[in-house]
């Protein structure tokens, strides 16, 4: 919850923010540290025929349920609907637990406040919708994702049609 | 401090309730045997426990009440008076009133507002016309309520009071240990009952004093009531010899002695734990998931040589089994708890009716678990009352029909195959079928040729329909519509089944629930569908067939659109689980062999056709999560031994979501509106037609008169007959017309040959031509009025709306002059001038 709040920079704190990195095709992505759960290989994904285009089914994860969200689709980026490689980010969310499939993660960096810009105005809604911000490091931008966005925001309720 | 408070308020209204319940049973049992003396000293008891409870929260108007009724039935058991019935009725109205209150003060923790002198003073007129202490009582209570200064002083003595309650207990308990020891116990009893008599009436006496009076007089009271209570422990002993010469006769003892032992070990069973359920159901998660996690560590034991393993693994399964077992126990309840209202909502009933009414319960020992109690509370109530309405018939008729004139409800429970089956037997009339059959045709369900020729099975299906109810005469009690359908939902979403029977002859009726004991774990059989697994629930499978398509003289056969087959004569539609599902278009080829799932839902028989029958296996239901929220066809998921995930099918659904159900009761329900608003019939503004699919051409549709059947083609049933594709149809050649070469913005495909193909099937000139289509939908009233197109295009009338739908109307006729055009190899006359 902190996190959130300082993502959306209501809070300024000193001390840097942790957040998880991961890569899907070439962009780099950010998720607060403190929400994720555990990473994992297994991609033992169970299709749900009917359900969202961009769940990819239900992983198990000890016991519990938890939806696989292949990331790809889910930022709009492609249509492989079949994530055979790639690695699963638990996060637990206000909504549950859920597994974001992407293609690597990368290392959990702290950053600061002033490094923090809002998303742009012209960006596509998809983006709009789960994006809180990004950050600007020397190298590269961090785009920041909102993990509570990913499942319930409006573009996750398409049901993909039967065909 | 107030929390402390709320918890002891809290606890009060748990315990009043119970009590209530109890008294419930204890009145209607009252009613039966005036003279019985346990049920009096019962009931004398419950009221006066609430009266002290309620004195402790100073909740007059209830403390009242409960006084003057405790005042009437002192009365009652010191035989000054005998009850009646009309005493009994007014001991009930003073009754509901307490339930009144009470339910106020669960919700609002204060007492009500309100007045009972009216009824106060009927009991204590009954208590023998001019009682003077318990006059003087009633006047002095409402005083000491209206002085704030009086309410410490009364909150005390109240307190005692409640003391002298748990003194008075302590002797009662006290005097059954003694009771146990020595041989006649019900002098015992007897003894102990005079003594609790003085004690309580000593109490009265000083209590109603001290109401007039409220001094600080608590002190004395107390110390004289516990020391009477006190010194009734001895005198039950030496009253031994004394009472049993006395003892109301011989017979009384043995009775009085079982009911005393069995209360006494109840009660020390009984000492039950307060656990919060949402532990109870997290306990219960997790002893699923150790049986789960024990069968992956069963097939272990068969490669492992190890003895020592092996036994520890023996012993992990039979502690799993027995845990699951015992976590299970934790959630039954006894279906009594429902039953324990039914007593007094047959009595009421059958009063109000003039219906003489014995219920009989059996089996409400029966356990099964606690949400599924709940779910089936409100549909019992409902078939009871209708039983009672419907059912038993008046003593008129009965005295006609030769029937003793007293009816018979009997309520029966047992296990069976691990589900619960409840039985709600009348020895009524039975149900009237030329009634039901009348009602039909008037409550325009079934035409009235179609409704002569339904048989008893189907017109008892006809009750389960929405908005069906025979009775001419709506009652407050039953017959306002929403019957038996309700009844039935209710039922089905728990995974029951509900089935009615009542042979011709007016020898009674029997309605039939069926629940599965858990909705947490169910047997599920489970199938392959392309490379996914499912399970289906045991209780919507009726049975497994598997179907030699080659071998079968009719294989496969299209009726309407919908491949169904014949199973022992009856015709059931079919579903292609891939297909369904959109795993796959792959259509059974005419030599292979199917297997077939036979389920149910809402009384509608289908099969699921599936790659492979695997193994049948109890499952944990998991739900799916929020985001498959809007999924019809599942009914959870849960995890296989192996650790993946499994779907678990909702046959109610995937008949919903085929159209296997909705289509025809969605069409009741429509019927049903229409009669409610008093629209006139769609005959002048609306026209039937078919609705069907071509991709990228939306929704179309046909005129229905236009239609003569659908079909369903294997492709390699298509021939060609010179250019044309052709088709054996019933010993002619048909030919097939591919809709979508036909219409504007198509250009030309011919036919996709590795699907099956639906075709529509039209005669012109006793020619059938089969129209290809993509999909068939659904028969839909459409408006008359069309729109006409501008630009208009090939092959289309115009355009309907249904709803926010657009509906295009395919125009058969230009479509069947363009393709005699094509005949004579014209077709470039007929450029598409309109591409998009």
């Amino acid at each position: 919850m902190k996190n959130i709040a300082n993502v959306n920079g209501q809070l300024s704190l000193n001390e840097g923010q942790d957040y998880c990195t991961f890569h899907v095709n070439e962009l780099f992505f950010g998720i607060p540290a403190s929400q994720v759960v555990e990473l994992s290989r297994d991609l033992d994904v169970t299709l749900v025929p009917k359900g969202p285009v961009s769940v990819s089914g239900l992983m198990n994860l000890r016991g519990q349920l938890v939806p696989a969200i292949n990331m790809h689709i889910r930022l709009g980026l492609d249509k492989d609907t079949t994530p055979d490689k790639g690695v699963c980010i638990i996060l637990s969310t206000g909504g549950g637990q859920v597994a974001l499939i992407v293609d690597s993660v990368g290392e959990i960096i702290s950053l600061n406040d002033n490094l923090f810009e809002q998303p742009p105005n012209n960006m596509s809604d998809v983006a709009r919708e789960v994006l809180s911000g990004v950050y600007k490091l020397p190298d590269k931008l961090l785009l920041l994702l909102d993990p509570l966005k990913i499942m319930t925001a409006s573009s996750m309720n398409l049901l993909s049609v039967a065909s | 401090m107030d929390e402390n408070l709320d918890e002891i308020l809290t606890e009060f209204v748990l315990e009043a309730a119970e009590i209530l319940d109890k008294l419930d049973l204890d009145f209607v049992e009252l009613e039966k045997n005036p003279t019985e003396k346990k049920l009096i000293e019962s009931i004398f008891r419950g009221m006066h426990t609430l009266k002290g409870s309620s004195g402790f929260f100073a909740f007059k108007r209830l403390e009242k009440l409960a006084h003057a009724c405790e005042t009437m039935l002192s009365k009652v058991r010191e035989d000054k008076i005998t009850l009646n019935q009309s005493m009994v009725t007014s001991l009930l109205v003073s009754f509901d009133s307490l339930r009144q209150i009470i339910t106020y003060i669960s919700e609002t923790k204060t007492e009500p507002a309100g007045e009972d002198s009216a009824i106060i003073t009927i009991l204590l007129d009954m208590a023998e016309g001019k009682m003077p202490p318990a006059d003087a009582a009633a006047p002095a209570a409402p005083k000491a309520a209206g002085q704030p200064a009086a309410a410490t002083a009364h909150a005390e003595h109240e307190k005692s009071e409640h003391a002298d309650e748990h003194a008075d207990e302590h002797a009662d308990e006290h005097a059954d240990e003694h009771a146990d020891e020595h041989a006649d116990e019900h002098a015992d009893e007897h003894a102990d009952e005079h003594a609790d008599e003085h004690a309580d009436d000593h109490a009265h006496e000083h209590a109603d004093h001290e109401g007039a009076d409220h001094d600080a007089a608590a002190a004395p009271v107390p110390a004289a009531k516990s020391s009477t209570a006190k010194a009734a422990v001895p005198p039950a002993t030496v009253a031994l010899s004394e009472s049993a010469k006395t003892s109301p006769g011989a017979g009384a003892g043995p009775a009085g002695k079982t009911a005393t032992t069995d209360l006494a070990k109840n009660l020390d069973l009984a000492a039950p734990v307060k656990v919060a359920v949402d532990l109870l159901d997290k306990l219960m998660n997790l002893v699923s998931e150790l049986v789960l996690a024990r069968n992956r560590l069963l097939p272990f034991v068969t490669d492992n040589s190890d003895l020592n393993f092996t036994s520890a693994v023996r012993t992990i399964d039979i502690l799993t089994l027995e845990l699951q077992e015992r976590m299970m126990k934790t959630r039954m309840q006894p279906i009594s708890q429902v039953w324990s209202k039914f007593p007094r909502l047959v009595r009421d009933l059958s009063t109000e009716l003039g219906k003489k009414v014995e219920l009989i319960q059996e089996g409400a020992e029966t356990e099964l678990d606690r949400t599924l109690l709940e779910a089936i509370r409100d549909p019992l109530v409902h078939i009871v009352r209708n039983s009672v309405d419907h059912g038993i018939e008046s003593i008129i008729d009965r005295k006609q029909a030769n029937k003793p004139e007293t009816g018979k409800l009997l309520l029966r429970a047992r296990h069976e195959n691990g589900m619960v089956v409840i039985e709600v037997i009348d020895d009524g009339g039975g149900i009237n079928f030329e009634r039901v059959r009348a009602k039909a045709v008037e409550k325009n369900l079934f035409s009235e040729s179609k409704a002569a020729n339904l048989t008893d099975q189907e017109l008892i299906d006809v009750i389960f329909l929405p908005g069906f109810s025979t009775k001419e005469a709506i009652t407050n009690l039953s017959g306002r519509g929403v019957g038996m359908d309700v009844v039935k939902t209710n039922i089905n979403t728990i995974g029951g089944t509900i089935e009615m029977e009542s042979p011709r002859g007016g020898t009674g009726t029997t309605i039939r629930l069926k629940i599965a004991l858990t909705l947490a774990i169910m047997p599920a059989l489970f199938v392959r569908c392309e490379n996914e697994r499912f399970a289906i629930p045991q209780n919507s499978l009726l049975e497994m067939v598997r179907f030699d398509l080659a071998k079968d003289p009719t294989g496969l056969e299209d009726f309407y659109g919908t491949p169904v087959f014949r199973l022992r004569g009856r015709l059931h539609p079919l579903l292609m689980l891939n297909q369904h599902l959109g795993l796959s278009d792959r259509y059974p080829s005419t030599d292979s062999a199917i297997n077939i799932a036979v389920v149910q839902s809402a009384g509608v028989r289908f099969g699921l056709v599936v790659d492979e029958v695997l193994n049948m296996q109890e499952v944990v239901v998991k739900p799916m999560g929020t985001l498959f929220k809007g999924l019809l066809d599942f009914a959870g998921a849960t995890i296989l031994g192996n650790g993946r995930v499994a779907l678990i099918l909702d046959v109610d659904g995937i008949a919903g979501s085929s159209g296997l159900i909705a289509s025809s009761q969605a069409q009741r329900a429509q019927d049903d509106h229409m009669l409610d608003r008093h629209v006139p019939t769609t005959a002048d503004e609306e026209t039937t037609m078919l609705l069907f699919d071509i991709h990228g051409l939306g929704s179309l549709a046909i005129p229905l008169e236009y239609i003569n059947r659908f079909e369903v083609f294997n492709p390699e049933r298509v021939q060609m007959n010179g250019k044309k594709m052709v088709v054996s149809y019933s010993q002619v050649i048909m030919p097939l017309l591919v809709v979508k070469d036909f219409l504007s913005g198509k250009k030309k495909q011919g036919l996709d040959l590795t699907s099956s193909i639906s075709v529509i099937v039209h005669i012109s000139n006793g020619q059938p031509i089969g129209l290809v289509v993509d999909q068939i939908h659904d028969i839909v009233q459409v408006p008359k009025k069309l729109f006409s197109l501008s630009p208009p295009q090939r092959g289309l009338v115009g355009a309907a709306l249904m709803g926010e739908k657009v509906i295009n109307v395919l125009d058969l006729d230009e479509i069947m002059m363009l393709r005699n055009l094509e005949d004579d190899e014209k077709d470039e006359l007929y450029p598409d001038v309109i591409e998009q």
